[in-house]
């Protein structure tokens, strides 16, 4: 026998066989969302052609009608099947007997969570964009061809009147914050989500692990809001897009009054956001490192 | 022969229950050692140490030098108690998900070896009967070239003939110059492939010995165990 042999990095293919173990169910809604948004753009073509209204093209757009409801319901369900999952893979694989194969592969707790969370993440911000996406696209549509209204592009006109931005690049870059922030708190719920999970499988709280990581959860979620909104109470961190067309970034008092045309942003609770995730990270991976009891 | 295993002074509690109690202990290289002792003696904690499931403990515990972790799971194949393959694999995936984590994993040897096993590529983990989990579980084992094996009650709950069908597995799979640390209560039908004894009682090394110090009497290793731990059942 020769010596000890040192281990490749095999966080690829903790990578690559998450995502094979998640897409085999997670992918079925996403083909069967393609296909409900395929009848419905065959029967939005033919509503939109100058094609004679026959049964048969009636029963297309009608089942088009029905696909646009479904579309956007199968969207939302995403959502849930998306989160059931983060929760149901993390438990199963780790803490049930899987336990004993995914902790004895060559690899650290780091890297086991962490491509947990890029593979769900990914997951989650996926079933965000296509559930934002759908609905907005839909929308936007139903409001030209079937309310009847003029062309419009809602999102704009939803933006211009609502948040009385003055540009499209000011909008552009609200539709990037927004998009941020969304990355950063799905971050964070999922850290909450698995270290909730993890601390609840150590020998204390193991008997009734599925009541703990419930109470483990909200406590520390509500202390995590409470810690996102701390900052704030003293300073805000702002990123300003200024009626001139510059960027800039300050600190500014909570009180503080912005000019008009400009649009600012607070990075406060997205700041906030990312460093309770970082914690949560390495708290969870020490858990599972230390604490955690596989039976 | 170098030491494969060295525990010094190692420690493990659960609360108030202390079970591993200060055990130390050194392993040889090449060797098949016979892991016995009563139930909640500390075997099944000592082999999760070992294997780098359990890591909040206090002592020194070193395989080939290094402590468990990454290194250590890279050259240490264990087969443990419980079924632990993902339900909706089909055997081929089981196969193919170790030949990506295990660089010294014979996939061809594998192959070979399901069919040998009559063991449907196709079938799901979920409609194979305990039997066949244990024989894909055994074959992933014994298809590395690894250089440490720690089987955890092997033939645990399984008949006197797949008993033997896999003792012959692990003795014809096994490279040559592996160790291997095997926990098992069926001490009469293995106890002939033991190169040496290691034996646990409350939580500390009670013998730790060649196979042929221990029987040079004429004793068996089985008769051993019951001397030692009968004082356990007396009254």
């Amino acid at each position: 026998m020769t010596g000890i042999s040192k281990p490749k990095n095999k966080f690829g293919m903790l990578l690559k066989n998450d995502f094979l173990a998640s897409a085999r169910v997670i992918s079925l809604f996403y083909i069967f969302e393609v296909l409900v948004l395929a009848v419905f753009a065959i029967g939005a073509a033919v509503n939109r052609s100058d094609m004679e209204h026959t049964e048969f093209v009636s029963k297309i757009i009608t089942a088009s009608n029905v696909a646009l409801v479904l579309a956007i319901l199968v969207a939302f369900l995403l959502i849930f099947v998306t989160f059931f999952f983060v929760v149901y893979d993390f438990n199963k694989s780790l803490f049930s007997p899987q336990g004993y194969l995914s902790f004895t592969l060559p690899v650290s707790s780091n890297q086991l969570l962490g491509s947990k969370m890029i593979v769900y993440g990914g997951w989650m911000l996926l079933s965000y964009a296509v559930f934002f996406l759908t609905t907005m696209s839909l929308v936007s549509y139903g409001e030209k061809y079937v309310i009847g209204e003029e062309k419009v592009d809602t999102l704009e006109m939803m933006l211009v009147n609502f948040l009385d931005f003055p540009s499209k690049s000011q909008i552009f870059a609200y539709g990037a914050y927004f998009a941020v922030q969304v990355f950063a708190l799905l971050l964070t719920f999922v850290t909450i989500v698995y270290f909730s999970i993890s601390l609840s499988h150590i020998r204390v709280f193991q008997k009734h692990s599925m009541v703990f990581a419930v109470i483990i959860f909200f406590i520390v979620a509500a202390f995590a809001t409470w810690l996102s909104m701390k900052p704030s109470e003293f300073f805000r961190l702002i990123l300003q897009f200024k009626s001139d067309g510059s960027v800039g970034l300050g600190l500014v008092k909570p009180s503080y009054v912005f000019a008009k045309g400009t649009v600012a942003f607070d990075l406060n609770a997205i700041i906030m956001s990312l460093l309770e995730s970082i914690g949560l990270f390495f708290a969870t991976s020490h858990v599972m490192h230390k604490r955690v009891n596989i039976k | 022969m170098s030491e494969i295993i060295t525990v010094k002074n190692l420690k493990k509690s659960y609360g108030t229950n202390q079970v591993l109690n200060g055990i130390s202990f050194s392993l040889k290289e090449g060797q098949i050692i016979g892991l016995l002792g009563p139930n909640g003696c500390g075997k099944t904690s000592l082999i999760k140490i070992l294997t780098g499931l359990i890591n909040d403990y206090s002592g020194e515990v070193l395989i080939d030098g290094q402590k468990p972790g990454k290194t250590s799971k890279a050259n240490v194949a264990f087969l443990p108690e419980k079924t632990y393959l993902p339900t909706w694999m089909v055997a081929d995936d089981a196969v193919n998900y170790i030949a990506d984590f295990y660089d010294d994993f014979d996939k061809a040897k594998a192959m070979h070896m399901m069919d040998v096993f009559q063991l449907d590529h196709k079938q799901k983990v979920k409609t194979m009967s305990k039997g066949q989990q244990e024989k894909l579980q055994l074959l992933l084992v014994m298809c590395r070239n690894a250089r440490i094996y720690i089987l955890d009650e092997p033939m645990g709950g399984v008949d006197p003939a797949a008993r033997d069908f896999i003792l012959e597995t692990i003795l014809k799979n096994r490279p040559e110059g592996s160790t291997i640390l095997m926990s098992t209560h069926l001490i009469q039908d293995v106890e002939e492939i033991f190169d040496s004894i290691l034996m646990i009682r409350q939580g500390q090394v009670r013998i730790q010995d060649s196979v042929e110090n221990l029987t040079k009497d004429g004793k068996t290793i089985n008769d051993l165990f019951k001397e030692v731990f009968s004082v356990d059942w007396n009254f």
